[in-house]
């Protein structure tokens, strides 16, 4: 699968940025993993941790009137400038051919493309070192922790399958176990989503952290 | 703070009180209106003629309504009727007018036009152009132009970006205009104005060339028009006074909610101009709902006001623009339109900023707004740290 441009960039800073996408136009879900090439070389990487649509008093207006034909709402998808709005959490960059788990450098800039990543480069960035990327998930404010760990472990998941490799997931897990273990609430929450996600895990909320996983 | 809210107050007290009585005054004259209209429609022929004589006896008529084929106090409702489908345009536009305390003199015009046919489900094509304005010679304008002759220019640019639609199908079309067809206060005196008004109305011929259906929308119209018709109605040696009065508080009472009025022709000072098919007429139109019924004014030219069918779409087409809206009725195309043409405060400057430093690369120097606009654009007082 190609890499697809999915927008542009609105306003970032050195944690994340904002990317926006026409509304028209499929956009990637709730945790995917995404990416943005920035100057010599380097690209970053991102977790999709906000989708945002904003209304004006035009589109509430509309919402309220009743039957809303459908040339009415292509205009407000198309035609009024109204994007769909990313927010990235960033969780690592590559650079030089290597990938490493450590914020970018530098943010990118207003109006860089970003990009839906390839199977190919989610199984290469997720199998990179020791799933390290995982503490800027956890350490993320104002974002559904648990959610997005879900989203993003299904999706990881899902990619690592298509070539058998199902270690991965297992992996993921006790990565979250070992980072969480000193805060019960947090990991129940996690643990619960990714059951939610993964049904083989659903036994897992109940396990002590000492217990063998699946 | 700019304004002296202690001298305000017993005029705030006064305006309250003398709005309470003229609403009062105005319920009565409604009143001895709807029975002039009345009495209008019953003897509508011998009404129609008695009131063109008064007004064509005048020597300098006002602006007023006059009868036509319908009896005056007549209302239509919009009866469901098989179209096979229309396709409706709408066009406004906005302007930057040069001020002479700015950095750089601008004359621009921005005009937009939107299409779609109803059911199609595609989305509307949205059309903008934009221009500076040139002269005779082809130069761009420097000069002061007053505002009144960029709005005669921009009304032509509104009416020409309609004209400029191609169809692709035998659907008809309706094509929509904000405000009046008539242009306000036009023809004046002066080579520029004749020049742009016998514009526009070479551009109406070419709309009535094409069949478009076209139409004027006016919203919340504070018009006299019928009320003026009304008080030439009466007999020789009775003065009826209805001065105050508008229309609109005369149709919320005689038409039901998506009906229309009669159909009516406009005298004014400039219709003359309007010869033929072109001659303008209007009927009014309850947009609203039952508990609230909201009046608009529609301008046609006489090859719509004596076509049924393209009457018709005109009005089927504005009351499904309205609905589009909800509770506040207005057609949704020309909202869209005005949306698409207007120049707000930051293109202007930005517009201003890219001039400013294309002159000054050519060896013109800086470009600097007057000390007075300097002044008024100093920013208000702000905290440490803000």
């Amino acid at each position: 699968m190609n890499q697809i441009n999915i927008g542009r960039l609105l306003r970032a800073n050195t944690r994340g940025c904002v990317a926006g996408c026409p509304a028209g136009q499929p956009f990637p879900p709730f945790g995917s993993l995404v990416s943005i090439p920035l100057a010599d070389g380097l690209r970053a990487y991102g977790l999709v941790t906000d989708i945002h649509i904003d209304d004006d008093g035009l589109v509430r207006q509309l919402s309220v009137s009743g039957n809303v034909p459908e040339e009415i709402i292509q205009d407000n998808r198309i035609n009024r400038n109204v994007p769909v709005e990313l927010s990235v959490l960033f969780v690592g960059r590559k650079q030089s051919g290597v990938i490493s788990h450590l914020l970018p450098p530098r943010p990118p800039l207003s109006l860089d493309n970003i990009y839906n990543c390839t199977e190919d480069e989610i199984r290469e960035f997720t199998s990179s070192g020791r799933l390290g990327y995982f503490r800027h998930i956890l350490s993320a404010e104002d974002v559904p922790i648990a959610d997005l760990l879900a989203a993003h472990i299904m999706q990881a998941g899902g990619a690592h399958n298509e070539t058998d490799n199902h270690i991965w997931l297992t992996t993921a897990v006790q990565e979250i176990i070992t980072l969480l273990r000193d805060d019960h609430a947090a990991l129940s929450a996690v643990l619960g989503a990714i059951a939610d996600a993964f049904p083989e895990f659903s036994q897992i909320e109940q396990l002590p952290l000492s217990e063998d996983l699946p | 703070m700019p304004l002296n809210y202690l001298d305000l107050e017993p005029q705030i007290n006064q305006y309250a009180q003398n709005s309470v009585e003229l609403n009062r005054e105005i319920q009565d004259k409604c009143q001895i209106a709807l029975d002039l209209i009345r009495e209008c429609g019953v003897n509508h022929s011998v009404k129609k003629e008695w009131i063109r004589g008064v007004v064509e006896s005048q020597p300098d008529p006002p602006r007023c309504a006059l009868l036509v084929d319908d009896r005056a106090e007549q209302s239509y409702a919009c009866l469901p009727h098989e179209t096979g489908g229309y396709t409706i345009l709408a066009s406004d536009g906005s302007q930057i007018t040069p001020g002479g305390h700015d950095a750089v003199s601008i004359a621009l015009i921005n005009t937009s036009r939107l299409s779609y046919a109803p059911g199609s489900g595609k989305a509307p094509m949205v059309d903008i152009e934009t221009k500076f304005l040139f002269d005779k010679e082809g130069r761009i304008e420097f000069g002061n132009l007053s505002e009144d002759l960029i709005s005669l220019r921009r009304d032509v640019s509104e009416l020409e970006i309609l004209a400029k639609w191609q169809s692709s199908t035998a659907h008809p079309v309706i094509a929509l205009g904000d405000g009046p067809l008539e242009l306000f206060h036009q023809p004046r005196q002066g080579e520029d104005f004749n020049r742009f008004f016998q514009d526009y109305l070479d551009i109406l011929k070419s709309l009535h060339i094409k069949k478009m259906a076209v139409a004027g929308y006016t919203d919340r119209p504070r018009a006299a028009l019928i009320v003026k018709m009304l008080e030439f109605s009466v007999p020789a040696g009775k003065i009826t006074d209805l001065s105050r009065l508008e229309d609109q508080s005369l149709f919320k009472q005689l038409l039901k909610p998506g009906e229309r009025s009669a159909i009516f022709e406009l005298r004014s000072s400039s219709s003359a101009k309007y010869e033929g098919p072109l001659a303008l007429h209007f009927f009014y139109l309850n947009v609203g709902s039952q508990e609230v019924p909201w009046i608009a004014r529609v301008e046609i030219p006489g090859w719509v006001a004596s076509d049924i069918e393209k009457t018709f779409l005109v009005h089927q087409a504005l009351l499904d623009q309205c609905a589009l809206m909800g509770a506040r009725p207005y057609p949704y195309i020309l909202h869209r339109a005005h949306e698409e043409a207007v120049v707000r405060f930051e293109e202007k400057e930005r517009l201003v900023n890219r001039l400013a430093i294309e002159i000054q690369q050519r060896g013109l120097g800086i470009s600097l707004p007057s000390h007075k606009q300097n002044a008024k654009n100093l920013s208000s007082r702000r905290r440490i740290g803000e």
